[in-house]
């Protein structure tokens, strides 16, 4: 339509008249020094968990050419992490260029103060609850349910995005569903496998593990096989026609060669993989029809399916064992980027476009499996195998993104990798021969977060051969990485010290119950939950505080900040809380108060234990971490730093990520949010 | 029945080979023109045009009449009862000529879908070959050889259960190939393509009846009797995108065809 006009007026003097005025006034309004965006390119490559120690190693080992020429053409420095360094309140710090306080992620977990219950921290499903009961189990839903980004604070893109800059985001962390905006995003950590987990695989087996039950991430399923032939069902998401909320299923069936070792596998009206022993499948179609065999009867089905009344995932299956026992690994079903059943990019058909182009790819927030490696349904090949399928997957992606963003005039892209930070998690044992759980086994694999290293520097290679000169290049992690020797059962100290007094203090008590059932609240000061998180029992705020709030909280806080940092490990004599971040002092913001009371700053080799993250309370303090988790990040944050590299000079001494945030606005001459607290680092 | 099937087939080859390196809706849209056009002069000739003629006349005339007495609820109903009629009758007269068209249009609906529906594998693709075969026959006997470009990237499954056997075939090289499948002495054959081009195309070979064979006309079927019940696997899907959009052959097809022949039906002066 403007266009239109403009053209029309050409063929008459007064509007030229007009224009010539008008440009005149453009072009002054606009001369060198003013504030006019300008066109240019950032990229920024967020490497999660890459620790500036290991990355000097690997430099001087002669691994990292590519990042050594980057570095050679800027500055190498590490950047400040969060309070608590968590990769979701970290990655959310940077979103925002706030910190917790202004963003309202505090931990992987959070507290309801009426029931004391946890909850994932980052999103929140909501189901409808308006509902006609039918016949049977069946109702008819009056409204679709949601899920809620729980993250607080506007996301730097929108700036962006306001200003005018091309922008695409891809996987950032904290930020499912996306956040609403014209730039193009795809959902990254926090974003739901088709269950509404964080990833919950299937295992088909004739012999399932004694603790199948136990196993978390995961369901193992107990199949038999008939004249060469098995059935079951991968579990899906609850049946909004179901009044129980019924799971609906996608039958399967397995057909087994036993001479041959090899399966064939038929998934819901007839997708049909062969796969050897050992192979995995490619994406292969799930289907869930909510009116379907598993729960109102398969003779439903091709109604059902006009009706819009099933819903598409994708998985991978790995045919682990064909017999003497049989073993088939299904990945948790994803959201299927080509047809989402949830929206999982802005616009919501970018992930449409991506998948038709690049092929159908993992969506799940953190799709490293390292709950079946947990579980022992992977070894540690098979997991380093499927952690490496995913590196190779974002690195396709991120080579499309590079040869695309080539192309563009201007704009930002910010990419993201997950690979290191997982892998370093749990194979950490295999490179450090004094962890507790390094064996002869795990150190078979001591290549493998070097590995790791190669590949991402192969990433910074593609960056730099298709963007040096052309754009500013940002490498950065969130946080570094340090071993996890010893886990710290920080409730059972507080129990044990007065802090917090339970119901029954036998140790059948302790050891059995857990999400705090056994805490009498009535009689109990300070509790912790979630890895770093201690909150004080406050009158008013909690169901049954018992602390008043102002002096007697100020006090027993500084009573337990003195306490805890001179906590002993009895078998190792160290001490193993550095620090003791006290809310009020670390945190700013409108969500502050909602901030537990404490961070605990665990001593490196050390972490609170995930039993008493989640309200257990072992009779021991302390423990060998004796589990496959073997490194991890969640301590004191200065001894975490992540990295910065950029490809030209930075003058910003000590630059956290909230400091990223600003340098990136600042970059494009976008003015920084009312909230945001940090500085350009340029 | 095969050979006029097979002669059909060749004839659609050379028609739509004709525009092989060119948009696959180029040669679509050639045969449904071609379509639109011998349609609408078999309509001309097997519908009686006076009377198609007449019908129209009278519903004109009738919907006029509801328009002009929009006053006289009386007039009104009787009009609209006799557009109703006149419709009826026009509904009856297209009904013979529907008839003679139908099968024709089917049989060309069928030479489309062998060639557009679905897609021939390209080189690194995998599918899957699944070999049926009759009670009396054991599954574990069925071999299979495959040519160079096509290989076989896994043992297979036999389930004896279901009389069957499936392998897991890769395409390496473009090219159409010939899959030699032998069991108790007998020994048949499946085509699998590899390429990019527009080419017939059949997912499955089965005991075919004669009319059957119209409707599965890229191969010939199994003989009667065989060991063999069938044999198939799968093709994907094509994706044929125009100025960005994903469009199905077949919307192609019946807009291109129904809009020349109504462009041409003045010129030719049928009524339809």
């Amino acid at each position: 339509m403007v266009s239109l006009k403009i053209v029309k007026s050409w063929w008459k003097p007064a509007g030229i008249a007009t224009l010539l005025t008008g440009g005149l006034a453009i072009a002054m309004l606009t001369s060198p020094g003013e504030a006019a965006p300008e066109k240019k390119k950032m990229v920024v490559i967020g490497l999660d968990g890459m620790d500036p120690k290991q990355l000097r190693e690997h430099l001087d080992a002669g691994y990292m050419p590519n990042f050594r020429r980057l570095i050679a053409s800027g500055e190498f420095t590490t950047l400040g992490t969060s309070i608590p360094p968590q990769s979701p309140v970290a990655w959310s710090n940077f979103i925002t260029g706030q910190n917790p306080g202004g963003h309202n992620i505090f931990d992987f977990i959070h507290r309801d103060p009426e029931t004391y219950l946890p909850y994932l921290s980052t999103s929140e499903a909501v189901g409808s609850d308006k509902s006609i009961k039918l016949w049977g189990d069946w109702q008819l839903p009056l409204g679709g349910g949601e899920v809620i980004n729980l993250r607080e604070g506007k996301a730097f893109w929108e700036y962006l995005d306001e200003g005018g800059v091309p922008t695409t985001i891809f996987k950032i962390p904290a930020n499912y569903p996306p956040t609403e905006s014209e730039a193009r995003s795809l959902s990254g950590m926090g974003t739901p496998d088709m269950q509404g987990t964080p990833g919950t695989f299937t295992y088909f087996t004739t012999h399932p593990p004694e603790d199948a039950d136990d196993i978390s991430g995961g369901e193992v399923i107990d199949i038999y096989f008939d004249r060469g032939v098995a059935k079951g069902g991968i579990p899906g998401p609850g049946n909004p026609f179901s009044q129980k909320g019924k799971k609906a299923e996608c039958p399967i069936r397995i057909y087994r060669d036993e001479e041959n070792k090899t399966a064939k596998i038929v998934l819901g009206d007839g997708e049909e993989v062969l796969l050897a022993e050992g192979e995995w499948s490619d994406w292969v179609p799930v289907e869930y029809y909510m009116l379907g065999e598993e729960g109102f009867g398969a003779k439903v089905k091709p109604v059902a399916a006009p009706m819009g009344l099933a819903i598409n995932g994708i998985a991978r299956l790995y045919l682990r064992s064909v017999s003497p026992q049989f073993g088939l690994y299904v990945t948790p079903v994803q959201i299927d980027p080509a047809n989402p059943a949830q929206p999982v990019s802005t616009p919501d058909n970018w992930s449409v476009e991506l998948s038709d182009r690049l092929g159908r790819f993992y969506t799940q927030g953190m799709p490293e499996d390292s709950k079946a490696l947990e579980g022992g349904i992977f070894d540690d090949s098979e997991y380093i195998h499927q952690a490496g399928m995913v590196l190779d997957e974002r690195m396709m992606l991120f080579e499309a993104m590079i040869r695309d963003f080539a192309q563009e005039e201007w704009g930002f892209l910010f990419f993201y990798f997950s690979s290191l930070d997982q892998q370093t998690h749990m194979m950490w044992r295999a490179f450090d021969p004094n962890h507790p759980a390094a064996d002869e086994e795990s150190l078979k694999h001591s290549d493998v977060v070097v590995n790791i290293f190669k590949r991402l520097d192969e990433a910074v290679g593609v960056a730099l051969d298709e963007l040096e000169g052309d754009a500013t290049i940002v490498v950065m992690s969130d946080h570094g990485f340090a071993p996890w020797y010893r886990e710290m059962h920080l409730n059972s100290w507080l129990a044990d010290n007065g802090y917090l007094t339970l119901k029954d203090p036998s140790q059948a008590a302790r050891e059995t119950s857990d999400f705090f059932m056994n805490v009498d609240w009535k009689n109990t000061r300070a509790y912790a939950l979630g890895i770093n998180g201690l909150y004080i029992n406050v009158r008013g705020r909690e169901k049954f505080g018992t602390v008043a709030p102002g002096a007697e909280r100020d006090e027993l806080i500084e009573e337990l900040v003195q306490k805890l940092k001179g906590i002993e490990d009895p078998v190792t004599g160290m001490y193993a809380i550095k620090e003791v971040y006290k809310s009020d002092d670390v945190y700013s913001g409108a969500f502050a108060k909602y901030a537990p009371d404490m961070n605990v700053g665990y001593a490196l080799t050390y972490r609170g234990s995930n039993e008493s993250a989640l309200g257990e309370f072992p009779i021991e303090w302390f423990g060998d971490n004796t589990g496959k988790w073997s490194g991890d990040h969640c301590i004191a944050e200065d001894l975490v730093p992540g990295i910065l590299i950029v490809n030209r000079e930075i003058t910003n001494p000590n630059p956290r990520l909230y400091d990223l945030t600003a340098t990136i606005l600042e970059f494009f001459g976008i003015e920084k949010g009312p909230d945001m607290i940090g500085a350009s680092v340029f | 029945m095969w050979p006029i099937v097979k002669a059909v087939t060749a004839f659609f080859d050379g028609l739509i080979g004709l525009f092989g390196g060119m948009h696959p809706f180029v040669g679509l849209s050639v045969v449904s023109i071609l379509t639109g056009a011998v349609m609408l002069v078999v309509w001309k000739f097997t519908s009686n045009q006076k009377a198609i003629a007449a019908a129209k006349s009278k519903i004109s005339a009738y919907i006029y009449e509801i328009r002009i007495f929009q006053e006289d609820m009386g007039l009104q109903m009787a009009a609209q009862r006799k557009a109703f009629l006149a419709n009826m009758k026009y509904l009856s007269l297209a009904v013979p000529p529907l008839i003679v068209v139908l099968l024709p249009v089917v049989a060309i609906l069928v030479q489309l879908d062998v060639r557009y529906e679905r897609r021939p594998l390209l080189p690194g693709e995998s599918t899957l070959l699944k070999v049926m075969v009759s009670e009396s026959v054991d599954p574990g006997d069925v071999t299979l050889e495959v040519p160079a470009g096509i290989a076989i990237s896994a043992l297979p499954v036999r389930i004896p259960r279901e009389h069957e056997v499936d392998w897991r075939l890769r395409a390496e090289n473009e090219g159409e190939y010939d899959l030699q499948i032998t069991v108790a002495g007998e020994t048949v054959t499946k085509r699998i393509v590899v390429g990019d081009k527009i080419t017939k195309i059949a997912e499955g070979r089965d005991q075919a009846g004669i009319l059957a064979v119209w409707l599965a006309p890229a191969e010939k079927p199994i003989p009667k009797g065989s060991a063999f019940q069938a044999i198939s696997f799968q093709y994907p899907d094509r994706d044929t995108k125009a100025w960005g959009y994903s469009l199905h052959w077949l919307l192609v097809f019946f807009v291109v065809s129904v809009l020349f022949g109504f462009a041409i039906k003045g010129v030719v002066g049928v009524e339809v």
